[in-house]
C-alpha cells in the first residue's frame, strides 16, 4: 500500500470497506442475475410466472442432445460455427493487413484511409443488411440486374441470401473491429526491431515473417478471438438474410423461440446455454492469450519514433487496393441504402427522376418514429453517461489501488462480455419479468449499463495507467486533499478518455439490437428495433430512410465529441 | 583508401533542416564519431547512411558503390552494414542465438559455419554461447542485450558498422565497461565505423577522428587531441572539455599579445585564428603561483572558492581586473585556501585565440 499513492483514498478505511461490500453485492446481483436466470430457465417447463411451472431436464436434453440427434438446435449450432470460424479468419486477416498498411508503411493516403476504415463502427449491422439486400438480392438486386443486363445471364452474380452472402456481409462488418484492435497493437511495435532486421540484410517479406508478425501474434490472436465472440452472437445479419433461405444461427433461433407463437422461453434459455458455452470458450482463450501478451510486447525505449516501412512504388498499388476494399465493403452498401431511401418503390432499374424524400416524410409521419428516436437517444445518452461515470470511478480506483474487493469487481464487470446479446436478453427477461421494469425503457437501460460498463472501465483505466503517480504525489505534497488532487490533476488528463468511453458506449447502444429485440415493448421501441421491424414488414424504403437518419445522427455526435473533448474511439485500450 | 564518401547531404523535416549540406569522408578501417548535442542531426545522418532515411539531396558512396544519388537508392538490406541501436532492438521473441545468427541465415551460410561464427562472435562480446545462446532476449539485462545487438551487427562481417548512442541507456559503470569492450573489439577487427554520441568521453576514448555537429552541420573535425588543443570556436571549446573564455579588448598581432580587461596583457605563442575575440584557456592549464612570485602572463586574483573533486581541486578565482577564472589543480597538500591572494598564470603555449 505504501508504494501506491495514498491519494485516491477518498473515504476513510471503515466506510470504504463497508461501501465496497455494498458495491460488490449490488454489482454481483446485477451481473449474475441474467446469467443465473438463463441457466435456471433452461431447467423449467414453462416461462416465469406461468402456473404449474416445474423443473425438468427435457429442454436441456433437447437443446444439447439435439445437436447430435437432429434436434431443433442441430442446424443452428452447425451454422453458427460454420459461419463464425471462416468469418473470423477472413475478417481478422483483412483487418491485420489493413492495419499493417496504415500503421507501418508510408502508403500514400494512409491517414485518410485509417479514418475511412473505421466508418462501419458507426453504423448498425442493419445498414449492411439493407445495403447488400438492395445490391445483391438474387432477383431485384442492382448488381445482379446490371449483371443480367450486361451478360444476359439469368443466374444472379451474387446472391446475398446464401451462406456465402451472409459470410461476405459479416466479414466486411467485422473487419473494422479487427483493424481497430490490430492498429493499436501495430503502433505499439518499436520500429527499430524491424530496422534491425533490415540492417541484418532481410528484405520486406523476410522482415514481416521473422519480426513483425511473430511479435504481433498475440495481438492478432486476441483480435481474432474477439471477432469470434462477435460473430457467434451476431443476430441481425445472419438473422435477416438467413431467414430467406431457412439458414438459422443460434442467436436467431433463440430470438425465434421467444417471439413466434407459441413461444418457448425455456427452450430459448436452453439454447442460450449452448451459445453461452461456445462464447465462453472463445473468451477463455482470449483471456489466456492476453494474459501472457506482456512477453511479446517490446518495451519502447527512449529516442524511439515510429518510422514507416518505405514501399516505394508499391505504396500506390496498396493505396488502390485499400481504396477498392473501402469502396466495396463500405461505400457501396452505404450508397445503396441512401439510394433506396430516396427511391419510392423497389425498382429493378434506377429511375433517377423518381428520386425524392417520400420515404422520409412517410417515416416522420409514422407514430413510433419520434418515440423510437427519443427512446434511443435517451438510452444511448443515459447508458453512456452512467457507464462513463462509473467507468471513471472504477477504472481509476483499479489502477491506483489493489484490493481483493476491487479485483472481484473488475472480474464481475468484465463477465458480461462473454454473454451473447440474445442470451443476455433472455436472461434479463427471465430475471425481471415480474418486476415493474419489464417492458419499460428501464430494463433496457439496466441491460446496456451492465453489459457495456466494462468498455468504459477499460478505456479510463488504460488512460489512468499512463498518468505518472508522481503527478498526484506532487499535488499531495503541495497540500491538496485526495479529492482535490484527483479533480485537479487526474480529471483534466482523463478527459479525452472519459469522452472516448462515453462515445464508445453511446455507439454500441445506438446500434444494439440483439438484446433489445427480446426486451422491448410497445413503449420502448428503439431505432434499431424499428428498422428491424420495417425490414421484416418489407418496408425497405422506410427502413433505409431510418438507417440514414441514424447514420447522420451518430456521425454528428461523433464529430461533436471529437471537436469538443477530443474523443476518439481509437483511444480504447484492450 | 576512402571507404565512405558523403557529399552535399540534406534532409529536412518540415521547414527545418535536420542535416544541411553535410560532406564527410571516412577512411577504410577508421573509427569516426559524430559528436553533438541532442537534435543536432547525428541520428538523421547515420540513418541516411544506413538507408533507413532518405536524404532530400546529396550523394552517399560506400566502397566506390553509389548508395544514394540522383535516381539511385540502395535499400538498407542491400548495403551490407551492421547497426547497433540505442534501444538495442534485440528481438524479444527470439533467443540470443537466433538473434545473432539471423544475418547469417539471410546470407544462407551453412549451418556448421553459422554455428562457429556465432560462437566466435559471442565470445568476442563476452557472452559465452554455452551460457547465453538459448536465453530469450527478455531474460537479459540491458548491458547483455547491448552485447547481443553488437554481436548481431558484427557477425556477418559488414563493410561498415553504425552505432547510434549505443551506451546512453546503460548505467555509468556498465557504460565504462562497454566502452572499453568496444575499444578492444575495434582494435582487433578494424571495421570502418561511424559512431554517434553526445558524450565527449565516449568520443575521445573510441575515435580516430571526431566530427562536431551543430544544427545539422559539421562545425569542426579532427583527432580528439587536435579538437581539444585547437578548437575553432566557442561551441567546440565548450563541448570538448570546457575552458575559460576571456574577452579580448585589444590585440597586437605583431608582438603576439592580446589585452584583456583591466589592461592586462597576455602573450600568446600560437595565433592561428583570423579574427580574435576570445582568449581561451583550459581550466587545468591555469597555474597558481604565490602572490609574490614573478612570472609573465600572470593575473593577480583572490581565491573565492575551492571545491575538492577527488583527483583535483577546482578553484574559482576573482581577478583584480574584474574577470572570473576557473582553475583546476591536482589535489595535493599546500594548495591555496579560499580568501588567499594568488597569481594565476596563463602559459603562452597553452593559450588559444578564437
Ligand atoms: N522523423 C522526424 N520527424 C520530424 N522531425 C525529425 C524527425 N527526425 C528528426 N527530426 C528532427 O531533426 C532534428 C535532428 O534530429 P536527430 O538527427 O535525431 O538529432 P540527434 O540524433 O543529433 O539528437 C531534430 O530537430 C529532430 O527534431
Ligand atoms: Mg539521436
Amino acid at each position: 500500500m505504501a508504494t501506491v499513492t495514498p491519494n485516491l483514498d477518498l473515504f476513510g478505511p471503515l466506510p470504504r470497506r463497508l461501501g465496497m461490500s455494498v458495491v460488490l453485492a449490488v454489482s454481483a446481483a446485477l451481473v449474475l442475475a441474467p446469467v443465473l436466470a438463463v441457466i435456471y430457465g433452461a431447467f423449467r417447463t414453462r416461462p416465469p410466472g406461468a402456473p404449474r411451472a416445474a423443473f425438468t431436464l427435457a429442454k436441456m436434453a433437447q437443446a444439447w442432445g439435439g445437436i447430435f440427434t437432429g434436434g431443433w438446435t442441430q442446424a443452428p449450432t452447425v451454422n453458427t460455427i460454420l459461419l463464425a470460424i471462416p468469418v473470423t479468419i477472413v475478417a481478422t486477416a483483412l483487418g491485420v493487413a489493413l492495419a499493417w498498411a496504415v500503421t507501418r508503411t508510408d502508403m500514400p493516403g494512409r491517414r485518410t484511409l485509417e479514418l475511412l476504415f473505421l466508418v462501419p463502427l458507426l453504423y448498425s449491422p442493419l445498414v449492411s443488411v439493407i445495403g447488400w439486400t438492395v445490391l445483391a438480392d438474387p432477383g431485384a438486386g442492382l448488381l445482379n440486374r446490371a449483371w443480367a443486363g450486361v451478360t444476359g445471364a439469368h443466374a444472379p452474380l451474387f446472391d446475398v441470401y446464401s451462406y456465402g452472402g451472409i459470410a461476405f456481409v459479416m466479414v466486411f462488418y467485422f473487419a473494422p473491429y479487427a483493424f481497430l484492435l490490430c492498429a493499436g497493437a501495430f503502433r505499439a511495435l518499436d520500429s527499430t526491431l524491424e530496422e534491425a532486421a533490415a540492417m541484418s540484410g532481410a528484405g520486406l517479406l523476410r522482415r514481416l515473417g521473422f519480426v513483425t508478425f511473430p511479435l504481433m501474434l498475440a495481438g492478432i490472436g486476441a483480435a481474432s478471438l474477439f471477432i469470434f465472440t462477435l460473430a457467434l452472437e451476431q443476430f441481425a445479419i445472419p438473422g435477416f438474410l438467413g431467414a430467406h433461405v431457412h439458414f438459422d444461427t443460434l442467436a436467431y433461433a433463440i430470438f425465434e423461440r421467444t417471439s413466434t407463437y407459441p413461444s418457448d422461453l425455456p427452450g430459448a434459455a436452453a439454447a442460450g446455454t449452448l451459445l453461452l458455452v461456445l462464447s465462453s470458450i472463445g473468451l477463455y482463450a482470449y483471456r489466456r492469450l492476453t494474459r501472457h501478451a506482456g512477453r511479446f510486447i517490446s518495451v519502447t525505449a527512449r529516442g524511439y519514433r515510429a518510422v514507416p516501412t518505405a514501399l516505394g512504388r508499391g505504396g500506390m498499388v496498396l493505396t488502390v487496393i485499400c481504396a477498392a476494399l473501402f469502396a466495396i465493403g463500405v461505400a457501396l452498401p452505404l450508397a445503396a441504402v441512401l439510394l433506396r431511401a430516396l427511391l419510392p418503390v423497389r425498382t429493378a432499374s434506377v429511375d433517377l427522376s423518381a428520386l425524392g424524400f417520400g420515404n422520409f416524410t412517410q417515416l416522420f409521419a409514422a407514430g413510433d418514429f419520434l418515440l423510437g428516436l427519443q427512446n434511443t437517444a435517451w438510452l444511448a445518452f443515459g447508458a453512456a453517461t452512467i457507464c462513463a461515470g462509473l467507468g471513471l470511478l472504477i477504472g481509476s480506483l483499479l489502477v491506483r489501488r489493489r484490493s481483493a474487493g476491487l479485483s472481484a469487481l473488475d472480474y464481475l464487470v468484465a463477465l458480461p462480455i462473454g454473454i451473447p446479446g440474445t442470451v443476455f436478453g433472455v436472461g434479463m427477461l427471465w430475471a425481471y419479468v415480474r418486476t415493474p421494469l419489464y417492458l419499460t425503457l428501464w430494463i433496457l437501460l439496466l441491460a446496456f449499463t451492465v453489459r457495456y460498463l466494462v468498455y468504459a472501465v477499460r478505456t479510463v483505466g488504460g488512460s489512468m495507467m499512463q498518468i505518472d503517480p508522481v503527478l498526484e504525489e506532487s499535488a499531495a505534497i503541495a497540500g491538496g486533499t485526495p479529492l482535490r488532487t484527483f479533480l485537479f490533476v487526474d480529471l483534466p488528463l482523463l478527459k479525452p478518455a472519459i469522452a472516448s468511453a462515453w462515445l464508445l458506449v453511446f455507439l454500441i447502444v445506438m446500434r444494439e439490437i440483439s438484446a433489445s429485440v427480446i426486451l422491448y415493448g410497445a413503449d420502448s421501441v428503439t431505432v434499431p428495433i424499428l428498422t428491424w421491424n420495417y425490414l421484416n414488414d418489407g418496408s425497405y424504403g422506410t427502413a433505409s430512410a431510418l438507417a440514414i437518419v441514424q447514420v447522420v445522427a451518430v456521425g454528428l455526435v461523433v464529430m461533436l465529441l471529437r471537436w469538443l473533448f477530443g474523443a476518439d474511439i481509437r483511444a480504447r485500450s484492450e | 583508401m576512402t571507404a565512405i564518401r558523403i557529399a552535399g547531404l540534406n534532409r529536412r523535416f518540415g521547414p527545418a533542416f535536420a542535416v544541411e549540406g553535410l560532406d564527410l569522408e571516412i577512411a577504410a578501417g577508421e573509427f569516426l564519431t559524430l559528436l553533438g548535442p541532442s537534435g543536432s542531426g547525428k541520428t538523421t545522418t547515420l540513418r541516411m547512411l544506413a538507408g533507413l532515411e532518405r536524404p532530400d539531396s546529396g550523394t552517399i558512396q560506400v566502397g566506390g558503390r553509389v548508395m544514394n544519388g540522383p535516381g539511385v537508392f540502395v535499400p538498407p538490406h542491400k548495403r551490407n552494414m551492421g547497426m547497433v541501436f540505442q534501444s538495442y532492438a534485440v528481438w524479444p521473441h527470439r533467443t540470443v542465438y537466433q538473434n545473432v545468427a539471423f544475418p547469417l541465415r539471410v546470407q544462407r551460410v551453412s549451418r556448421a559455419d553459422e554455428k562457429a561464427r556465432v560462437g566466435r562472435i559471442l565470445d568476442l562480446v563476452e557472452l559465452p554461447a554455452s551460457d547465453f545462446a538459448d536465453r530469450y532476449a527478455s531474460q537479459l539485462s540491458g548491458g547483455q542485450q547491448q552485447r547481443v545487438s553488437l554481436a548481431r551487427a558484427l557477425v556477418a562481417d559488414p563493410d561498415v558498422i553504425l552505432y547510434d548512442e549505443p551506451l546512453s541507456n546503460l548505467d555509468a559503470r556498465l557504460r565504462d565497461a562497454m566502452r572499453t569492450l568496444l575499444r578492444d573489439i575495434h582494435g582487433r577487427i578494424r571495421t570502418t565505423a561511424l559512431y554517434v554520441t553526445h558524450d565527449q568521453t565516449e568520443a575521445m576514448v573510441l575515435s580516430d577522428r571526431v566530427c562536431i555537429m551543430q544544427a545539422g552541420r559539421i562545425v569542426q573535425q579532427g583527432t580528439p587531441r587536435a579538437l581539444y588543443d585547437n578548437p575553432s570556436n566557442m561551441f567546440v571549446t565548450e563541448f570538448i572539455g570546457g575552458a575559460n573564455a576571456l574577452p579580448i579588448v585589444e590585440q597586437d598581432r605583431a608582438r603576439q599579445q592580446v589585452g584583456i580587461a583591466g589592461g592586462v596583457r597576455i602573450h600568446v605563442a600560437n595565433w592561428n585564428a583570423g579574427s580574435a575575440s576570445r582568449l581561451v584557456i583550459r581550466h587545468h592549464h591555469v597555474q597558481l603561483l604565490p602572490a609574490d612570485a614573478t612570472a609573465c602572463n600572470a593575473i593577480d586574483a583572490t581565491v573565492r572558492d575551492a571545491v575538492f573533486l577527488g583527483d583535483r581541486v577546482r578553484f574559482t578565482l576573482q581577478a583584480d581586473c574584474g574577470l572570473t577564472l576557473i582553475a583546476d589543480a591536482v589535489a595535493s597538500p599546500g594548495l591555496p585556501m579560499p580568501g588567499s591572494r594568488i597569481r594565476a598564470v596563463l602559459p603562452a603555449a597553452l593559450c588559444i585565440i578564437i
